[in-house]
């Protein structure tokens, strides 16, 4: 069996954790909400550009993922699940003209800008990083779509090249390739900023 | 320092992706098969043969090394983005009440309303897009046990192709061809009638509600187990997999359990007589499992049965904790992967036989 049979599919406890959520432990819930929701505002807001527009959607994401608690198998990924459901929110959502409209009026300023992120130290890892992040943040937006989508769901939220696919209707390999050549163009866009430690 | 693209080519090429039909967007995505092998590397999803070649690779050339390098901070730094927005405070439990009951007061009462029309469409899309997907699960449809009680969703096959049922409750029904089953009532109690072939994976109810089969030879009560089952007039077969079963017919009760067939014809009742091997009468159920609540020394032998390979489990405790979870069209190596990650075990291959080992703390 190849290599990856060896290396969980997910993390230790998610079984375990997946159990609680299914039977509908509040607590396990909350804490759950409270890992993802930043990330999932994140790839949202991606989608949609607003970001209210992307709040409302997350928070919409995880009240038909409650709602639907009862339908999560423990074996597999409760994220990949999460995000399915979101991923369909959207495209019921840019079904409305009102959000195409606003999606294409959408200025440069309603996309994730970038910055330094919280929680980093040294001042001037901070100045060096926020620049670098900018750059990032820079270059994931003008990755084309399917790109982007492959990149914040692999190295974003981290999910594996299967439950992308699962996520996005691809295959992994497809995933896989998307995100590979996201990572070319990036570095390829970002080359001053990564030169730093070496 | 330049970023030099053109640094050396790999010692070995990239395996052939495992795809059997790959898409455009495939093509449109070709990369250097560098990048492609670092990327993976990042995420670890290399084999032991291409980790070696990406060693050979960094050593061979600075360039080389420094491209690595270059990948893997880049995709440290995305694992940060989402930092960099201010996303507000995430709902609670609670709020998400909120915000569900004031939707569902909004919405009114559901009409009653029969959709096996819409559903034999469903049917339709669904096998077309396992097509697209490969060897993803086809799902014709989840069944809510918040359904009001008085509808009927019916599932009709066609002559060729089995499909798979899933309910919200967790069981799961694989159809032969040529089936219907209609669901009656799934709020109440657990009703559903069958004319044709199903194999049946039924959850058992926190409730205690048991799931019936109608059929018109007679009814099948169930409490939690899998079983085989043909209806075909005033013909009733049913094979238990595992568990026990309550077949009726005109007020006489016949239990079939584990290992036994139950049978009517021409509407008369036999007694339930023992079968060799159960598994020998799923052949139609095509690569398909489904496991509810099953230990795993068991889901081994079905999974051994299916793939044609031998299941070792080396720790007894592992033998006896329990699988549930499904499987349509999935390769070995996949269904593997998904029961070692329930064990929380290490799987190790060697020819046609698989050990499966509990996984020692600290990774001794």
């Amino acid at each position: 069996l190849p290599a990856r049979l060896r290396k969980p599919l997910q993390p230790p406890g998610a079984y375990a954790r997946a159990e609680r959520l299914r039977a509908g432990d509040a607590e396990a819930f909350n804490g759950f909400i409270e890992e993802h929701w930043t990330t999932l505002v994140y790839y949202l807001q991606h989608r949609v550009r607003v970001l209210e527009h992307a709040q409302d959607l997350a928070q919409e994401s995880f009240a038909r993922l409650w709602e639907r608690r009862e339908t999560i198998d423990p074996s597999k990924s409760v994220v990949a699940y999460l995000y399915q459901i979101a991923r369909n929110l959207v495209v019921d959502e840019l079904r409305k003209l009102e959000v195409r409209r606003r999606w294409r009026e959408a200025g440069d300023e309603d996309w994730p800008a970038g910055g330094p992120a919280r929680g980093m130290a040294g001042p001037l890892q901070r100045v060096e990083e926020g620049e670098a992040m900018e750059a990032l943040a820079r270059g994931v937006r003008e990755l084309s779509e399917r790109r982007r989508e492959a990149f914040i769901l692999v190295h974003v939220q981290g999910l594996s090249y299967r439950e992308a696919g699962q996520v996005m209707g691809n295959s992994p390999q497809t995933v896989a390739n998307q995100v590979a050549a996201a990572l070319t163009e990036l570095r390829r866009t970002l080359a001053p900023h990564l030169m730093g430690d070496e | 320092m330049a970023m030099a693209h053109a640094v050396g080519p790999l010692p070995t090429r990239l395996p052939a992706s495992t795809d059997t039909q790959r898409s455009m967007s495939d093509i449109s995505d070709a990369i250097d098969p560098s990048d492609g092998l670092i990327a993976r590397a990042i995420v670890g999803d290399l084999t032991p043969a291409e980790a070696e070649s990406l060693r050979s690779w960094r050593a061979a050339l600075p360039e080389n090394e420094a491209r690595y390098q270059e990948m893997a901070r880049l995709a440290a730094l995305a694992a940060a983005l989402p930092e960099t927005i201010d996303a507000g405070a995430p709902p609670t439990v609670a709020q998400l009440e909120h915000r569900l009951a004031r939707r569902r007061g909004n919405r009114g009462p559901r009409p009653a309303v029969r959709r096996a029309p819409w559903l034999r469409w469903s049917l339709a899309a669904a096998a077309t897009a396992v097509v697209a997907l490969g060897a993803a699960a086809l799902v014709l449809s989840s069944l809510s046990g918040r359904e009001p009680g008085f509808e009927i969703q019916s599932f009709v096959t066609g002559p060729s192709e089995p499909a798979t049922v899933t309910f919200r409750d967790g069981t799961v029904v694989r159809l032969a061809p040529e089936t219907r089953l209609d669901v009656h009532d799934f709020r109440n109690e657990r009703r559903v009638s069958l004319a044709g072939r199903g194999y049946f994976a039924v959850a058992s109810d926190p409730g205690g509600r048991p799931f019936l089969i109608g059929t018109p030879a007679g009814e099948v009560r169930v409490l939690g187990t899998r079983f085989d089952i043909t209806a075909r007039a005033e013909n009733l077969e049913v094979v238990v997999v595992e568990g026990r079963v309550a077949l009726s017919r005109q007020g006489v009760e016949t239990e079939v359990a584990g290992g036994q067939m139950g049978r009517v014809v021409n509407g008369t009742s036999l007694p339930a007589v023992a079968v060799e091997d159960p598994h020998e009468r799923l052949g139609w159920v095509g690569q398909f499992l489904a496991f509810h609540s099953t230990p795993l020394a068991s889901a081994a032998r079905e999974i051994e049965h299916q793939y044609q390979v031998r299941i070792h489990i080396a720790d007894p405790a592992l033998a006896k904790r329990t699988i549930t979870t499904w499987f349509s069209g999935w390769e070995l190596d996949d269904v593997m992967a998904v029961f070692c990650t329930i064990a929380e075990a290490h799987c190790t291959r060697d020819g046609d036989l698989i050990t499966v080992e509990a996984v020692r703390p600290n990774g001794a």
